[in-house]
C-alpha cells in the first residue's frame, strides 16, 4: 500500500502521541486527598476495578485508532494488492478540445495549450502504458482508437489537430470512451490496468450545456480535468454570427435583382461582454465564377459590401441586424452558383466572423396552372381564379415568370418536372389518384429541389368533396370544411384582414413569404374584403401565414407529409423540400375584391417567388453536421479548388458525406454527369463559440455524475506558478502515480473514522460517569 | 443529681462572653449571654440555646470547655428535664420484711396502715456510671466542612491547626456536653479516648470540678491508627465492676462481626450502651469531582480512582454498612444516634435525650 500524501500521514500518525500524552498527564501528581471512609473507597474500587480499567484503556485505545484512521484517510492510501508489487499499465484517455472555441485567443490559441497539456501527459507515460486519443470538435472524433502504445504516433496527430468550426462535444467524447472501455473490460489482461480521461478543455459556455446532464464513465474511471487559465489570460470578448436570413432565396436574374435585405442575429460572449463595444458587419453576394475562385481558400471574391455598424450596449449578448445587400455591379448569371456571406471584422475568435447562405439565382419561374372552365362573360365578374392569377404574376410583359396551363388529366413527372410552381385554381377538377402525384412534385420527384404547390377552392362549386383527397394525398394533417362558410354573419360586413394579422409562416424554415411586402401590408390590407372562405377546420399545427382580424385562417403553408413527420422548426435543413400553400378563399369577386384591390398583384408575386424558396430551404449546416445534398449528387466539391485538387467528398446513397463535416466552407453537390445539383455551405457554430466561464459550482456538479469515481479532479492548479503544460505535467505525474497502484481510499477510511468517533463518544460519556439530573442517594434514616 | 429546670434563667440571660477558656459557671453565662445578645431577649430560652448548639456558635466560642457548656444549657433548657435523672435511686416497688434487711428501709408509713412490715424497694439500687468512650483514630480526623465555616470567627483552623471541623471536633464536643449533664445531675463520669487500644482516660468521678479534667482530656487530636473498639470495651470493661452505660462516639468504621462482638461483650457485662456514630456529609454522599488520589487517615496507601466511577459501588457499600450498624444496635437493644458533622450539634442529641428519657419511663411504668 502506499500513500498520497505521506506528510499528511506522517502528520497523523505524530498526533496518536497527543491523547497519550493527555493520559499521561492526568496521571500528573495531584495533592492527595484525606479520606476517612477509605474502607469503603476501596471496596468500591475492588469492585469496579476491572470495568475502570477496561474502560480507560479502551477510550486511550479508540483514541489513538480514530486519530491514525484520520490519518489512514488524509494520507490517501492506495492499495497496490494483486499487483506483486509491479507498476500496472496504464490507460490515458486524451480528450482535447480543438473545437472552435479552441481557436480563440489573442496570441497562442487555446488550441495550442491543450496541445502542449498533452504532450506533457504523454511525456509522463512510459512503453506499457496506452494512450487513445479523441478531439472534441463535434461530433467528437476518436483520431487514435483503441488506445495505442505507439506514442509517437498520437504525438503527430497532435501536430496534426486545428480547430473545426463546430462546438464541443463532450458527451459524445464520453460516450466513445465508454463504450471502449466497455469493449477493452472483455479483451485480455484489462483487469491490470488503470484508466483515466484527461479532458483538455477550457470548457467554456459553448462547450458546456449544463442542462444534458453527461454519461457516465464507467466504474473507477476517473475523469480528470486540465484546470482552465486565469481569466485574464483567455480572449476579451468574441462576436459572432449565429444566423442570416435573405429576404429572397431565389434570385431573378431576368429582373436584374440582387438587391435586398438581409437579416442577421449576432452573438457576443466572453468577460469583456461587460463592456460596450462596435462590430462592423459586412454583406456581399458572392458566386463561383472562375474570376472568383482565383483566390481559392477564400472561396469566393465578394462584390457590394457596405460596412453596417453595430453597436454593443454593456451586458448585451444578442442583437439582430437587418441590413440592405446592395445589388453588385455584376449580377450572378443563371448559371451561376450564388452565396450570401455575412462578415464580421476580426475579434478574438476570427472563425465564427464569417456565415454564408447560398442564394438560388434563376433566370425565370416556370408556372403551371390548373384552371377551371373559363367563364364566357365580360367584365371582372366573369373571371376565373386563374385568369386573376395569371394577371397578378404577369402584370407587365416580364419574362422572369413563365405561365403555362397544365391540364389536371395528364399530371405526370415529365410535366410537371419542369415546373418550379403548380397553382391549382381548381382542385376539383384534380382526381384522387393525381393527389400523390402532387405531392411528388412538391416533393422534387426525388431529382430536383422540390416545388412550390398552391392551391385555392373553387367557387363554384357548394360541396368540397375533394378536401379529403387532397389531404391525403398530400399527407397534411389538416381537417378541412366540406361547405364554403361566410366570414360574417347576415348583412354584417366581413372582417378585414388585420395587418397584425401577416404571420411568419415560412419564418421558421428560413424563408418569410411576405418578407418583402411586410412594411407595406398595413396600408393595402385594410380595402380588403373576403367575404366567402373554405377554411381549415380544427388547430393546424402552425399558425396561418395571413389571417383575418377575428383569426380566421386564410392562408396555410406547409409541407408535403407533414401530417407523417412534422418538421421540427429551428435551422435550415438541407434536403428538405417542397411547399404546400392553401388559400382558404377563391380568387372570385363574390367571394372577395381581392383581385381587384392594390394587394393582389404584390400578394400573389411574394406567394409565388417566396413559395418557390421556401420549397426550396436554403442548404446550410452548421459544422459538424451531416448535410444532405440534393438527389442524385454523387460527391462535394469545395469552392475554390481548383481541378487537380482532391478538394471533394464522396457522398453515400443518402446523398450526405460518409463523415459530419467540422469546417465551414462552401460546396457543390455534383452530379454523376459532372453538372452542379446544388450549393451547400456550412457555417461555424457561434454557440460553439461562445468564451464565457461557467460558474465553477455548476461546473464541478455537471462533471461530477460522468466520473467513474463520482467526482471530477482538477488538474493543474490555476494558482500554481508554472505554465499551464507544465503544471498538467506535475498534476498527472502525481495522478498518474496514484493511478497506477490503484484508487485512494481515503473517503472510505474517514467513514471508518466516523464510525470510531462516535462509538468513542458513546463510550467516553458512559465511562465520564457524569452525574444524571435524578438522583437518590439511599442513605439510611438515623435512629 | 440537679434538675435542669433548676437552672437559674439569669444563666441563659447573662452578659456578653467573657471570653474564651473561662470555666464552667462564667463559660455558662458567656455562652447564654452571646445568644441573648444576637436573638434578642424576647426569644424563648431554648430557641436560644438551640442556636449555641450549632456546631458554628459552639466554634465561635474559640474553647472545647465553653462549647461544652453551651451543648449542655441548650440541652437542659429545650429537654426541661435531664435524661440522666433517672440513672440515680428511685422507688420502684414494696417488698415483705424478711430478717436481716435494712430496717432503715422500712415503710414505717405502711406499717402504720396496715400493720405489716414492708421495705420500699428502689429501681437502682447502687448509682450508675457514665462512660464515655470518644473514637481518637484516623478516620476521625477526617471534615469536609471548613473550620471558618463552622467557627464563624474568621479563625481558619482549629487549635491543632486543623482547617476542617472534624469527626472528632464533633465527637468530643458531644462528650464534653453528656459529661457536663451527666456531672450536673451527680452521675459518675468517666472518659476513655481509644484508637486502637486506650490512649487516654479519665476515671469515674462525680464530682463537678472534674469537668474541666474531662475537657482537657478531650482537648486532644486523632492518631494514625485504625480503630479497635473490641480491645478498648475489653480494657475498658476490665476496671469497671459495676453496671454502666457505655456512651460510643464514634464513626464506627471497623468490620461489622468484630463490632458486633464488642458490643456483644459490653450486653453480656449486663451494660447499656449508647453508639453515637459520627459521620461528615461528604462521606455520606461522596458527591466528588476531583480525581485527586485518596489518601487513606489510618495507614492506607494512596488510591488513584475517578470517585465518579465508584460512586455507585461506594454509596452502596457505606449504605449497607450503616445499616448493619443500626440493625446491630436494634438486635443489640442499645440505642443508636447519628450525628452529622454539618448538623447543628444541640437538636439530635436534645431529642435523642428526650426520647430515651421517655422510654425509660415507659420501661418504669410498664
Amino acid at each position: 500500500m502506499t500513500f498520497l500524501h505521506a506528510s499528511l500521514l506522517s502528520a497523523g500518525l505524530g498526533a496518536i502521541a497527543i491523547p497519550v500524552l493527555i493520559h499521561l498527564l492526568m496521571r500528573r501528581r495531584r495533592k492527595p486527598m484525606p479520606w476517612g471512609a477509605m474502607r469503603f473507597v476501596l471496596e468500591a474500587y475492588r469492585k469496579t476495578r476491572r470495568r475502570l480499567l477496561l474502560e480507560r484503556w479502551l477510550l486511550l485505545a479508540l483514541r489513538c485508532l480514530l486519530l491514525a484512521l484520520v490519518a489512514l484517510a488524509l494520507g490517501r492510501p492506495v492499495s497496490n494488492a494483486g499487483q506483486a508489487g509491479a507498476r500496472a499499465s496504464r490507460v490515458v484517455y486524451l480528450v482535447i478540445d480543438n473545437s472552435i472555441a479552441s481557436a480563440a485567443g489573442d496570441g497562442a490559441r487555446a488550441l495550442q495549450r491543450h496541445i502542449a497539456q498533452a504532450r506533457a501527459v504523454l511525456a509522463e507515460l512510459g512503453d506499457s502504458d496506452r494512450v487513445g486519443l479523441i478531439a472534441l470538435g463535434g461530433p467528437a472524433e476518436a483520431l487514435a482508437w483503441p488506445p495505442t502504445g505507439n506514442l509517437g504516433g498520437v504525438r503527430d496527430l497532435l501536430d496534426r489537430l486545428r480547430p473545426t468550426d463546430s462546438r464541443a462535444d463532450l458527451p459524445g467524447a464520453l460516450r466513445l470512451i465508454e463504450q471502449g472501455a466497455a469493449d477493452a473490460a472483455g479483451g485480455e489482461g484489462s483487469a491490470r490496468r488503470q484508466a483515466m480521461v484527461v479532458v483538455l478543455s477550457d470548457l467554456r459556455a459553448g462547450a458546456v450545456d449544463l442542462d444534458t446532464a453527461l454519461p457516465r464513465l464507467p466504474a473507477g474511471l476517473r475523469l480528470v480535468v486540465a484546470s482552465p487559465p486565469p481569466e485574464g489570460d483567455g480572449p476579451a470578448v468574441n462576436a459572432a454570427i449565429r444566423d442570416v436570413r435573405a429576404a429572397r432565396s431565389v434570385l431573378l436574374s431576368g429582373r436584374g435583382e440582387a438587391s435586398q435585405v438581409v437579416g442577421v442575429t449576432l452573438l457576443r460572449s466572453g468577460p469583456g461582454v461587460d463592456q460596450p463595444g462596435t462590430s462592423t458587419l459586412r454583406l456581399s453576394l458572392d458566386s463561383d465564377t472562375p474570376a472568383g475562385n482565383a483566390g481559392g481558400a477564400a472561396n469566393t471574391a465578394g462584390r457590394g459590401g457596405e460596412a453596417t455598424l453595430v453597436r454593443w450596449s454593456a451586458g448585451q449578448r444578442e442583437a439582430r441586424v437587418t441590413a440592405v445587400l446592395e445589388s453588385p455591379a455584376t449580377a450572378p448569371s443563371a448559371a451561376q452558383a450564388a452565396v450570401i456571406t455575412a462578415r464580421l471584422d476580426a475579434d478574438s475568435l476570427a472563425n465564427d466572423n464569417v456565415f454564408r447562405v447560398p442564394v438560388e439565382v434563376r433566370e425565370t419561374l416556370r408556372v403551371g396552372i390548373i384552371a377551371g372552365p373559363r367563364e364566357s362573360g365580360r367584365g371582372p365578374e366573369s373571371l376565373g381564379s386563374a385568369q386573376w392569377l395569371e394577371l397578378a404574376l404577369r402584370p407587365r410583359d416580364d419574362a422572369s415568370i413563365e405561365l403555362s396551363e397544365v391540364d389536371p388529366a395528364a399530371l405526370d413527372a415529365a410535366r410537371l418536372s419542369g415546373l418550379d410552381a403548380l397553382l391549382i385554381a381548381d382542385p376539383a377538377r384534380v382526381s384522387d389518384s393525381d393527389w400523390p402525384r402532387v405531392r411528388q412534385f412538391a416533393e422534387g420527384f426525388g431529382l430536383s429541389s422540390g416545388g412550390l404547390v398552391v392551391i385555392f377552392p373553387p367557387a363554384d362549386r357548394r360541396v368540397h368533396t375533394w378536401t379529403d383527397p387532397m389531404l391525403r394525398g398530400l399527407g397534411l394533417p389538416w381537417e378541412m370544411a366540406l361547405e364554403a362558410q361566410a366570414t360574417a354573419a347576415g348583412d354584417a360586413p366581413p372582417p378585414r384582414i388585420a395587418p397584425g394579422t401577416l404571420g411568419d409562416a415560412g419564418a421558421a424554415s428560413g424563408v418569410d413569404l411576405f418578407a418583402a411586402i411586410r412594411g407595406e401590408f398595413a396600408d393595402l390590407a385594410p380595402p380588403v374584403n373576403v367575404r366567402t372562405i373554405l377554411p381549415v377546420l380544427g388547430k393546424a399545427q402552425s399558425a396561418p401565414a395571413l389571417a383575418l382580424a377575428d383569426g380566421t385562417g386564410l392562408i396555410w403553408v406547409a409541407t408535403p407529409g407533414e401530417g407523417a413527420s412534422p418538421e421540427s422548426a429551428g435551422t435550415s435543413k438541407p434536403g428538405g423540400r417542397g411547399a404546400i400553400v392553401y388559400v382558404a378563399f377563391a380568387l372570385n369577386l363574390q367571394w372577395t375584391d381581392l383581385p381587384v384591390k392594390p394587394l393582389m398583384v404584390p400578394l400573389v408575386q411574394e406567394l409565388v417567388r417566396q413559395g418557390v424558396g421556401r420549397a426550396r430551404p436554403g442548404a446550410w449546416a452548421l459544422a459538424g453536421a451531416r448535410p444532405t445534398a440534393p438527389a442524385q449528387s454523387i460527391r462535394l466539391r469545395a469552392w475554390g479548388a481548383g481541378e487537380g485538387e482532391d478538394a471533394s467528398i464522396a457522398l453515400d446513397e443518402t446523398a450526405q458525406p460518409p463523415a459530419p463535416m467540422r469546417w465551414a466552407g462552401v460546396w457543390d453537390a455534383i452530379d454523376a454527369r459532372g453538372g452542379r445539383r446544388g450549393v451547400i455551405t456550412l457555417n461555424p457554430d457561434a454557440l460553439g463559440a461562445r468564451l464565457d466561464r461557467p460558474e465553477p459550482a455548476a461546473l464541478q456538479a455537471w462533471l461530477n455524475p460522468a466520473s467513474g469515481t463520482g467526482q471530477a479532479e482538477w488538474l493543474g492548479a490555476t494558482n500554481a506558478p508554472l505554465p499551464p503544460d507544465a503544471a498538467v505535467h506535475a498534476g498527472f505525474a502525481e495522478l498518474s502515480n496514484a493511478a497506477s497502484t490503484g484508487q485512494p481510499h481515503g473517503p472510505g477510511w474517514l467513514w471508518v473514522a466516523l464510525g470510531v468517533a462516535l462509538f468513542e463518544l458513546v463510550l467516553a460519556r458512559r465511562a465520564s460517569h457524569a452525574p444524571t439530573l435524578q438522583r437518590t442517594d439511599g442513605l439510611p434514616a438515623s435512629a | 443529681m440537679s434538675d435542669p429546670a433548676s437552672i437559674p434563667p439569669s444563666d441563659a440571660d447573662a452578659g456578653p462572653p467573657a471570653g474564651g477558656g473561662s470555666g464552667a459557671g462564667s463559660g455558662s453565662s458567656a455562652g447564654a449571654g452571646a445568644g441573648a445578645g444576637e436573638r434578642g431577649a424576647t426569644r424563648p430560652p431554648e430557641a436560644d440555646a438551640s442556636l449555641y448548639l450549632h456546631p458554628q456558635t459552639l466554634a465561635r466560642l474559640g474553647s472545647l470547655e465553653l462549647r461544652a457548656k453551651m451543648i449542655v444549657e441548650g440541652v437542659m433548657s429545650g429537654a426541661h428535664r435531664s435524661p440522666y435523672q433517672g440513672f440515680s435511686v428511685e422507688f420502684d416497688q414494696h417488698r415483705p420484711y424478711v430478717p436481716g434487711d435494712d430496717l432503715r428501709h422500712l415503710d414505717w408509713k405502711v406499717f402504720g396502715r396496715t400493720d405489716k412490715l414492708h421495705l420500699k424497694q428502689y429501681q437502682q439500687e447502687t448509682q450508675l456510671d457514665l462512660i464515655l468512650m470518644v473514637d481518637a483514630s484516623g478516620s476521625m480526623a477526617y471534615g469536609s466542612r471548613s473550620f471558618q465555616d463552622a467557627s464563624g470567627t474568621g479563625r481558619s483552623a482549629g487549635p491543632h491547626g486543623h482547617a476542617h471541623w472534624t469527626k472528632f471536633d464533633h465527637a468530643t464536643a458531644c462528650a464534653a456536653a453528656l459529661a457536663y449533664v451527666a456531672l450536673r445531675q451527680g452521675d459518675r463520669v468517666g472518659l476513655v479516648i481509644y484508637a486502637d487500644e486506650i490512649r487516654a482516660q479519665v476515671k469515674r468521678t462525680g464530682q463537678m470540678s472534674a469537668w474541666r479534667q474531662f475537657v482537657g482530656a478531650l482537648s486532644t487530636h486523632p492518631i494514625d491508627r485504625p480503630t479497635d473498639l473490641g480491645r478498648a470495651i475489653d480494657q475498658t470493661l476490665a476496671k469497671v465492676t459495676n453496671r454502666c452505660v457505655l456512651v460510643i462516639l464514634s464513626d464506627l468504621f471497623e468490620d461489622l462481626e468484630r463490632l458486633r462482638a464488642a458490643l456483644a461483650r459490653i450486653k453480656h457485662r449486663g451494660h447499656d450502651a449508647i453508639l453515637c456514630q459520627v459521620l461528615d456529609d461528604a462521606e455520606r454522599h461522596f458527591d466528588l469531582r476531583d480525581e485527586a488520589p485518596f489518601e487513606g487517615l489510618e495507614g492506607e496507601a494512596l488510591l488513584r480512582v475517578d470517585p465518579r466511577a465508584i460512586r455507585q459501588a461506594y454509596l452502596e457499600a457505606f449504605n449497607r454498612h450503616i445499616e448493619g450498624v443500626q440493625k446491630m444496635a436494634r438486635s443489640l437493644g442499645m440505642d443508636y444516634l447519628a450525628l452529622n458533622t454539618h448538623d447543628w450539634l444541640g437538636p439530635p442529641l436534645s431529642a435523642f435525650l428526650a426520647y430515651r428519657n421517655a422510654r425509660v419511663k415507659r420501661s418504669k411504668l410498664g
